[in-house]
């Protein structure tokens, strides 16, 4: 996408990255010139990434806050924290089938969160409750521009929790075990459905989700709640909180228990695919496929 | 496996080998070692000397939690800027709308910079914010925690031809907000650029 011509342009991203900072072996310094002389936009960003090496460099390093000067007895202070808090900033429903530590996970996190509760200043209190209290209608108003994207058809509201939002589409599992190239292969699959515009029109929303034409046995809609999943897709890939994923997953990647979650994205003027692989225990990412469309 | 007595100052494994044996003092060793890199890990990624604080407790809490069961199949470092990038995000999604950019320029920490050099460094922090955080916090750990790409793609689990595009993805956003344009990321961005809360 150089010039505004007919064909579309890869850009090699990855090979500007060493470019840039001169990591770049000679051979790729050679495919990125040659790419160079014929692409003004990476000429362009070539320019903003310098600038913004030189902005960074600038920044000082800033001193520790001294957490460790009060040694392990401070920690232990902070783990006891009693328990109790403004409310819950929502419930958290552990995923089926997320294995012995997901609770534990969750409780800790929600322990960690509690405990920053009180260690706010008294005058903040009220605008965290404030926010807490936001927080906890997210799952409850989440609608993307009308929602034009989701596919929550029936599956979703015979099959998933009572707390999944209408316009998720239903968590779906086909007893995965994904790599990067199964996931690649999902996200070329999705993005032929995409093109068809399948996540786009209401008749296709109300008949049967996409199906990956992958080994594997046939999709089944799961009673795991779809606003958990994409709760742990943000907290794991930096996701806006508002995302409507057009596909989710629960499966294994790598044998790791994993959340499969597809976004139909529009950026410039191309939109995208991608799909994002985030642990189930930890909501830990795990990898991202990308498919332009 | 430790260090002997008189000897060069103590791997991470072998304290973090002293502790699961029993020594809580090898934790504050530990703990003393990275505070410095994870604070300002931190405070990069969330602009706020309050949430960096907040978020180097919980990531320290999270490694002290966790640390005896820790294998060691991943170098120590490693492990713990896996458990503060996730304590980053999280507190990225908790903070308050309200602690916007605004207070984060008035919340910028003393360095002990001339008030000049303290401006230039609020702005490009600034800036820093609008650029998403999955590319912010490549461009975080590579351009001012330099690591490399590689120790990036163990530590975030993220393939190295991702990393090298987060960062170059980054980059130009980070370039674009420095200059005040709008971000437009038309190859990669697959969130706007904002924190991911309500």
């Amino acid at each position: 996408m150089t010039g505004h011509n007919d064909a579309p342009m890869d850009h090699p991203d990855e090979l500007l990255a060493g470019y840039a900072d001169g990591s770049a072996s000679p051979e790729e310094r050679r495919a990125v010139e040659t790419h160079l002389a014929e692409c003004s936009q990476c000429r362009d960003e070539l320019d903003l990434a310098k600038t913004a090496r030189a902005a960074l460099m600038s920044l000082p390093e800033l001193e520790a806050p001294g957490l460790a000067a009060q040694g392990i007895e401070a920690l232990r202070r902070a783990e006891v924290q009693p328990a109790a808090g403004p409310a819950e900033q929502q419930p958290e429903h552990v995923p089926v089938g997320a294995g012995v530590g997901a609770g534990d996970e969750l409780a800790d996190r929600r322990e960690a969160r509690q405990r920053r509760q009180w260690q706010v200043s008294w005058a903040a209190l009220a605008g965290v409750a404030a926010v807490l209290a936001a927080l906890a209608i997210v799952p409850l108003v989440l609608n993307r521009g009308g929602g034009s994207k989701t596919a929550g058809g029936p599956a979703a509201g015979s099959a998933a929790s009572p707390t999944v939002a209408t316009n998720y589409p239903p968590v779906f599992d086909r007893s995965s075990d994904y790599d990067q190239a199964s996931i690649q292969a999902l996200a070329r699959q999705l993005g032929q459905d995409a093109r068809r515009g399948a996540f786009e029109r209401s008749e296709t929303l109300a008949g049967p989700p996409p199906t990956p034409s992958l080994e594997g046995s046939a999709p089944k809609a799961v009673a795991i709640s779809a606003s958990d999943v994409v709760r742990c897709a943000v907290r794991g890939t930096g996701l806006a909180a508002d995302t409507v994923p057009v596909y989710l997953e629960t499966a294994t990647y790598q044998g790791t228990p994993a959340y499969v979650v597809a976004v139909q994205t529009e950026g410039g003027n191309r939109s995208h695919l991608r799909v994002y692989v985030v642990g189930r225990q930890d909501c830990n990412f795990l990898y991202e496929a990308d498919q332009p469309l | 496996m430790s260090a002997g007595p008189g000897a060069a100052a103590p791997s991470d494994g072998d304290l973090v080998a002293r502790f699961q044996a029993g020594d809580e003092h090898a934790f504050v060793m530990l703990m003393q070692r990275h505070e410095r890199r994870v604070y300002n890990l931190a405070y990069r990624m969330l602009g706020a000397p309050e949430d960096a604080r907040d978020a180097t407790q919980d990531a320290f809490l999270s490694c002290f939690r966790h640390l005896p069961s820790f294998r060691g199949d991943a170098a120590f470092s490693t492990w713990l800027h896996r458990i503060a990038v996730n304590a980053c995000y999280d507190m990225a999604r908790r903070r308050k709308p309200a602690a916007s950019l605004e207070d984060n320029l008035v919340q910028a920490p003393a360095t002990g910079d001339h008030a000049d050099q303290a401006a230039a460094s609020a702005d490009v922090q600034r800036a820093l914010l609008e650029v998403p955080p999955e590319f912010r916090m490549v461009l975080i750990l590579h351009e001012l925690q330099d690591w490399s790409v590689d120790d990036i793609s163990r530590a975030l689990d993220v393939p190295v031809g991702t990393v090298k595009s987060r960062l170059h993805r980054g980059r130009v956003a980070l370039g674009r907000a420095l200059l005040g344009e709008e971000s437009r990321e038309p190859r990669a961005v697959p969130a706007p650029s904002k924190p991911p809360n309500p």
